[in-house]
């Protein structure tokens, strides 16, 4: 609800099209997926934080953090009463899950789908590593595998194509740095919130990547914007943001 | 103000006595066979770490290794009372507790409840070390252990050094140790000092702790399977200031709690709530992490055991505890009725029941406090029947309900256990067939209220 009314908050100010709602929808439901908190008014908290970062933190008109990941972020960095349980999703669901995102986008070849293969890419090459270098059995990769939150990061968080680079090969490099700084974090760290958090701090680096290796911005074509593809929660952003543009 | 107050005291004793029932039977730790506990106390990167494990075998062959993460000194490592183990144990176990139900024909009066009284539930030289890459990093004596820290450069070597040392090893303890000498740990290695141990004048080893500072959360649980042949019971006492502990690596799964089983499990509570924790172990394919209890440890409700006083949770290594932030030093809490009004320590405790063995774990486990203090214990009950003649309406009413009710506890324990719903029925028979008898004798016929 709060995301709910700060969208239309924003609506009403900023005199965007109602449509947008779906996104406030969409963030929050991301949301609801991995946080858990006692406390009704941290998540309210959280989801207005979600949608406020759409609108206050951007430069030259894009949205530099993913808004489900901002609000993820702060509330697990800045606040005890929040948290997110990784391991709450079963495993049968998790190897379903797994089977019908993968099937759907080799299917549906989603426009942007190619940051959630490169992430998974190099993530999964780094656990292989780590598995094979302490000469641990590979059912322990495999049993990293069956984690939700890499399922759900890979697919619905990092996939955002608003708040990732706009040139494929920068989406490929800023994919690659996430990864190794969410190695960083998991493994030396020893914080079960890495991929969140490493999302969190190379985010402001699209920037950097995009002067580097311009790239035409993002932009959903509204008639196109059928749903689709997988990542409803892409989809919906680039319709709403794209007609928020003109 | 005052008032308020007074009527908030109101609805909490009303709510606990509507809530609490008595408390009855235990399942501790002694219903297992092979088990192993473990108190892990955590604040930040402050670990305190106590292990006990009912080693029932020859204690010259008995020796514990435990992967840790830097060199201990020897203020870092301690031998605690077996008491202490058995407190936190009695504490959180599940528990079993049953009501009386009032007389239907008189008004509800909460004071109806009787009380029940609680049923009882020498080191070797170290000849070739260096050239198998081994080298002691410290070495103790500590009440009936001798303990070694090692560090070693491979494992081949590890192994070696331990079997030439008396440590006998199982096969496969080399591909075990490997991933913790990559990750720069060291081995706690203990063995019995049998000249001290006779010394000590117990018949057990007592738990072994220490403390240590480390980003990891975890317990180490590959190296056990090892040696097992078969899965473990592994109960997890984790401590913490705020909220309760889960795994990050594998779920964790809330025990079924609070259902109404026939009166009959008062004396096999034990062998309930074995086959009810194997029917949702196998029902989760033997892959999650069970949550018994978490509670504030400042209280409990109904209690299995007192709350701990301020030395019992230092002696736990419970390190941020002292009299000055507790008052807990006489707890004054009875079965039944609680909470305390003073404020309650800041001493959270989270009770973890795995059974594992190396194919559904093939990680160590690792954990997170989350900001979650809710309340929750494994909580089962029992209700007494009222069995007098009825001889008002209201009482008609109850006795015709009661065979429902009857029936209902009969197949949730079904459910729960996977017992045979008609050897439930031959056990509970005595306290059904006069339930039955007497809701036959008062019921009557659909048309006879009809024309009345």
């Amino acid at each position: 609800m709060p995301a709910l009314f700060t969208q239309w908050l924003a609506i009403r100010e900023l005199k965007l099209p109602y449509a947008s709602i779906r996104s406030a929808v969409i963030s929050s439901l991301g949301l609801i997926l991995l946080i858990r908190s006692e406390s009704l008014a941290l998540l309210a908290l959280a989801s207005a934080i979600a949608i406020l970062s759409k609108f206050t933190i951007r430069y030259q008109g894009k949205h530099f953090f993913n808004p489900t990941n901002f609000a993820l972020a702060l509330m697990l960095l800045f606040s005890e009463g929040a948290w997110v349980s990784p391991a709450q999703w079963g495993e049968e669901f998790i190897i379903a899950s797994w089977i019908i995102l993968l099937g759907i986008l080799v299917t549906e070849k989603a426009l942007r789908s190619d940051i959630s293969f490169s992430f998974l890419g190099w993530y999964l090459l780094l656990l292989l590593a780590r598995v094979t270098y302490l000469g641990q059995p590979y059912s322990v990769f495999f049993h990293q595998l069956k984690n939700g939150s890499l399922l759900l990061f890979s697919f619905f968080m990092i996939s955002d194509p608003k708040s990732t680079p706009d040139h494929p090969v920068g989406r490929i490099i800023f994919s690659f740095l996430v990864a190794v700084l969410a190695y960083f974090i998991k493994f030396h760290l020893y914080n079960p919130n890495a991929l969140i958090l490493a999302l969190f701090f190379l985010s402001p680096l699209t920037l950097f990547i995009d002067k580097l290796l311009p790239a035409k911005r993002f932009d959903w074509p509204v008639n196109n914007a059928k749903m689709r593809s997988p990542n409803y929660y892409e989809t919906f952003d680039r319709v709403v943001t794209g007609i928020s543009k003109h | 103000m005052k008032l308020l107050i007074e009527l908030l005291l109101a609805l909490v004793s009303i709510n606990c006595f509507g809530f609490c029932g008595f408390y009855v039977a235990k399942a501790d730790s002694s219903l297992y066979n092979k088990s192993s506990q473990v108190v892990l106390v955590r604040h930040e990167n402050k670990t305190a770490l106590t292990m006990f494990s009912d080693y029932r075998g020859e204690l010259k062959d008995f020796a514990l290794v435990v992967p840790v993460p830097e060199v201990l000194s020897r203020e870092q490592i301690n031998v605690a009372d077996r008491a202490i183990i058995e407190r936190v144990d009695a504490f959180s176990a599940p528990r079993l507790v049953e009501y009386f139900d009032a007389d239907p024909c008189e008004p509800p009066m909460w004071s109806t409840m009787r009380s029940m009284k609680a049923s009882k539930g020498g080191l070797v030289g170290p000849s070739s070390d260096k050239t198998l890459g081994v080298t002691i990093e410290a070495q103790y004596t500590v009440g009936e252990y001798d303990i070694l820290i090692l560090g070693a450069k491979e494992s081949s070597g590890l192994e070696k050094w331990l079997k030439e040392n008396g440590y006998q090893l199982p096969k496969g303890a080399s591909t075990a140790l490997e991933p913790y000498i990559k990750q720069n740990l060291k081995f706690f290695v203990a063995k019995v000092n049998l000249s001290e141990q006779v010394k000590t004048g117990f018949q057990y080893l007592r738990p072994i702790q220490f403390a240590y500072e480390s980003n990891r959360f975890m317990l180490p649980i590959r190296l056990g399977m090892v040696n097992s042949d078969g899965p473990q019971d592994m109960l997890i006492y984790a401590i913490t200031k705020k909220g309760r502990v889960e795994t990050t690596n594998y779920r964790t799964v809330k025990l079924p709690t609070g259902m109404d089983v026939p009166i009959y499990i008062k004396t096999k509570f034990a062998d309930f709530y074995r086959s009810m924790f194997e029917v949702a172990h196998n029902k989760e394919n033997q892959k999650v992490v069970f949550l018994e209890y978490a509670w504030n440890m400042g209280w409990c409700d109904p209690c299995a055991a007192d709350p701990l006083t301020t030395e019992e949770l230092r002696k736990l290594g419970v390190f941020w505890a002292t009299e000055s932030n507790y008052n807990l030093k006489s707890p004054k809490v009875r079965p039944g009725v609680i909470p305390p009004l003073q404020a309650l320590p800041e001493a959270f405790i989270t009770r973890l029941h795995v059974k594992y063995d190396a194919k559904h774990f093939p990680e160590d486990l690792f954990f997170q406090e989350t900001g979650d203090s809710e309340n929750f214990q494994g909580r089962y009950i029992l209700r007494h029947p009222w069995m007098k003649e009825a001889k008002c309406e209201a009482a008609v009413r109850y006795q015709k309900g009661l065979k429902g009710r009857q029936t209902k506890e009969a197949e949730t324990l079904a459910k729960l256990t996977n017992w045979k719903l008609e050897d439930i029925y031959k056990e509970m028979g005595k306290e059904l067939s006069s339930s039955n008898e007497s809701s036959e004798k008062t019921s009557e016929k659909w048309y006879q209220n009809i024309f009345k």
